[in-house]
């Protein structure tokens, strides 16, 4: 018998928000340190227990390094606080930034589409 | 219905502004000059730079004084400069603030004190009197630690008592350099996760300072307090 549970039925699963952020900088900022800077930031605002809570995840798969842009997940609540940690950023590995968001989604693939010139490698 | 959002403390000028305020989505801001400054150069300039873009480009003045100078000041400037911003922190100068009718708006009253520097009384009065109360960001940026805690609860606190008292807020991000600007959404997520509701959070950075901006216009163009032109 497989380890694996079964996957829950969309009624029983948590609905979630795709937050699409972009990076001004004069600078480029690598995947690495953008990474560190987003979990700091937004543990150093709503902590541990509140990240856990907001279902936070980094999807590291949908980000553009072309084009500064990256991409948050956290429950439909949440929005504006995610959006509040990613607004405190100022500095990035010394160098300075300012993060804006573009637009909430319900799933990835609208926020493919609706930000597909974007998104698109 | 898509909000045009309004900075309306923004305390540095220079080329690339206006440029990365329009990237931001913002509709329109308020650089501001210091009581200090000579006036008519600062319209000068602000003409200038009205004349380049399609930015709504507010003027105002942040008046850093002492409580007694503060409402003098108020009324010369009244009629050359749109907008008459208080430098708070102290409660004498933010009830001074609040009560008048000459200020539009009170800039951190919260600034360097233990407490959030208005309280039933000031936000009472700011109502009547149609004072808003500003929430700044840059005062969030730069705490770190314990004192970022103490400013969200200070902001908390304000955000409450308005509610209560029914008196407008603001929030502005008060930049002294480009990175510092923010969008109106984010300056809005500020207001909500200090407590407002959603609606009023998106108002008080799209509705509120529109309308404060075209009532003091109306003024302006008036000869005298309440006299209109006929055309």
């Amino acid at each position: 018998m497989k380890d694996k549970i079964k996957t829950l039925p969309s009624s029983y699963r948590e609905k979630k928000r795709y937050v699409v952020f972009e990076i001004i900088s004069d600078q480029k900022i690598e995947f690495e340190e953008l990474i560190k800077s987003v979990f700091n930031y937004t543990i150093n605002l709503i902590g541990i227990l509140g990240v856990a809570k907001t279902n936070f995840r980094f999807m590291s798969d949908l980000y553009n390094e072309k084009k500064q842009i990256f991409v948050l997940r956290c429950l439909p609540k949440d929005v504006e606080l995610i959006r509040l940690s990613m607004a405190l950023i100022t500095e990035i590995n010394e160098k300075n930034v300012c993060i804006r968001s573009l637009g909430v989604t319900g799933t990835i693939k609208s926020a493919r589409r609706k930000y597909l010139d974007i998104l698109k490698t | 219905m898509e909000h045009r959002f309004y900075d309306l403390n923004v305390a540095f000028y220079n080329e690339h502004l206006l440029e990365r305020a329009e990237y931001l989505g913002l509709s329109g801001i308020c650089i501001v000059a210091r009581s200090t400054d000579n006036i008519d150069e600062y319209l000068e300039k602000i003409k200038k730079i009205r004349e380049g873009t399609k930015m709504d480009v507010v003027t105002g003045v942040l008046i850093e004084e002492k409580p007694n100078k503060i409402l003098g000041l108020a009324k010369t400037l009244r009629r050359k400069v749109e907008l008459i911003l208080v430098s708070g922190g102290d409660y004498e100068t933010n009830r001074m603030a609040c009560s008048s009718d000459y200020v539009d708006i009170l800039c951190h009253p919260e600034k360097g004190r233990k407490d959030p520097g208005v309280d039933h009384i000031c936000c009472r009065e700011a109502k009547e009197h149609n004072t808003i109360i500003e929430l700044n960001f840059r005062e969030l940026i730069s705490a770190i630690g314990m004192e970022r805690i103490r400013e969200l609860n200070k902001m908390k606190e304000i955000v409450r008592l308005c509610n209560k008292t029914k008196a407008k807020f603001i929030v502005n991000s008060g930049a002294k350099n480009i990175f510092e600007l923010r969008s109106g959404r984010e300056l809005s997520s500020l207001s909500f996760c200090s407590g407002a509701s959603m609606q009023d959070a998106l108002i008080a950075n799209s509705e509120i300072p529109e309308k404060l901006i075209s009532i003091n216009r109306e003024k302006l163009k008036q000869p005298i307090k309440g006299v209109e032109y006929e055309r």
